[in-house]
C-alpha cells in the first residue's frame, strides 16, 4: 500500500512539472533619460544583479553582443534609441514570480521605466512601479 | 610602507591578496593570466562566477558572493567595462554608500 507521503510525492510529480523554461531580458547600458539621467551604470549594480541571479536561479547565460533597440517613448513620443545587454535565464515555471520580482527590482535600480521580458517567447514589459506610483501622484 | 600585494576596489576597499588561503591566491593568478586574453566586458562576466565556483569547490553560492576574491573578479569586471566604455565610474556618494555597506539594489528573499 502507498504511504500518504509516497502519495503526496506522486500527486506533486504529476502537477509540478519537471521541465525548464527559457526566459530572457534586456538592460540597457545607460540610464533612462526621463527617469535618471541618460548616463552608464556605475559597476555595482550589474555585480548586484548578476550575483542575485547567481545566487538565486543557479544559472544564467550573457550575451556576448549587445543589442540595439528602439522604442517610443509613452511620455513624450519621441523615438527612444538604447543599446542592452541580454540575459537568458531557464527556470522552473514556479520560479517566475521570483525573476519578475527581481525584474521590478532592477527596473527601479537601473532607472528604467521598463524591462523587455520574454518568457517562452512571450513579451511582457516589466514595470518601474515606483515610478509609475510618483507619475500616478503627479497626475 | 605599502603592501605589493594588495587590490584596491574602484570604490576604495583594500584587499590584502597574502592573507587569502592558497587556493584564492592561485586563484587571483588564474584570473590574471584570463585577463591577459583581454576579454569583454561581456566575455569577462560570462566566465569568472562558474569559473569560480567549480576552481574553489566546496563553497556554496551564498557563501562564494562573500568572499574577498568574488568581490575583486566583481571590481576587475567593472575596470574591464570602464576601459570599454561600458561602465562609468562610481560617484563620490556612491563610493560612500557602498563604505556604509548599503546595496542600492534591493536583495531578494530566496
Amino acid at each position: 500500500m502507498m504511504s500518504i507521503k509516497n502519495m503526496h510525492d506522486s500527486i506533486k510529480q504529476k502537477i509540478m512539472p519537471n521541465y525548464l523554461i527559457e526566459t530572457s531580458f534586456l538592460i540597457p547600458l545607460t540610464e533612462d533619460k526621463v527617469i535618471g539621467n541618460g548616463t552608464l551604470h556605475p559597476q555595482s549594480r550589474w555585480l548586484e544583479l548578476e550575483t542575485q541571479l547567481f545566487e538565486t536561479f543557479k544559472g544564467y547565460t550573457l550575451s556576448k553582443e549587445y543589442y540595439d533597440g528602439c522604442w517610443e517613448c509613452p511620455d513624450t513620443y519621441k523615438p527612444v534609441y538604447d543599446t542592452s545587454r541580454k540575459y537568458i535565464v531557464a527556470l522552473k515555471p514556479k520560479d517566475l514570480k521570483k525573476l519578475k520580482i527581481l525584474l521590478k527590482m532592477a527596473a527601479f535600480t537601473f532607472r528604467q521605466e521598463e524591462i523587455y521580458f520574454v518568457a517562452s517567447g512571450k513579451v511582457e514589459f516589466i514595470e518601474n512601479e515606483q515610478y509609475k506610483r510618483i507619475q500616478n501622484d503627479l497626475w | 610602507m605599502s603592501n605589493i600585494n594588495e587590490y584596491k576596489t574602484i570604490y576604495g576597499r583594500k584587499y590584502d591578496i597574502d592573507s587569502f588561503p592558497d587556493k584564492h591566491k592561485k586563484y587571483y593568478e588564474r584570473i590574471k593570466t584570463f585577463l591577459k586574453t583581454k576579454p569583454s566586458w561581456n566575455e569577462f562576466s560570462n566566465f569568472w562566477r562558474f569559473d569560480m565556483l567549480r576552481y574553489l569547490d566546496g563553497y556554496t553560492r551564498k557563501k562564494l558572493v562573500e568572499l574577498p576574491i568574488y568581490k575583486i573578479c566583481g571590481d576587475l569586471e567593472g575596470r574591464i567595462g570602464i576601459a570599454q566604455g561600458c561602465v562609468r565610474k562610481p560617484t563620490k556618494v556612491e563610493i560612500f554608500l557602498d563604505e556604509m555597506g548599503i546595496q542600492e539594489f534591493p536583495y531578494l528573499k530566496s
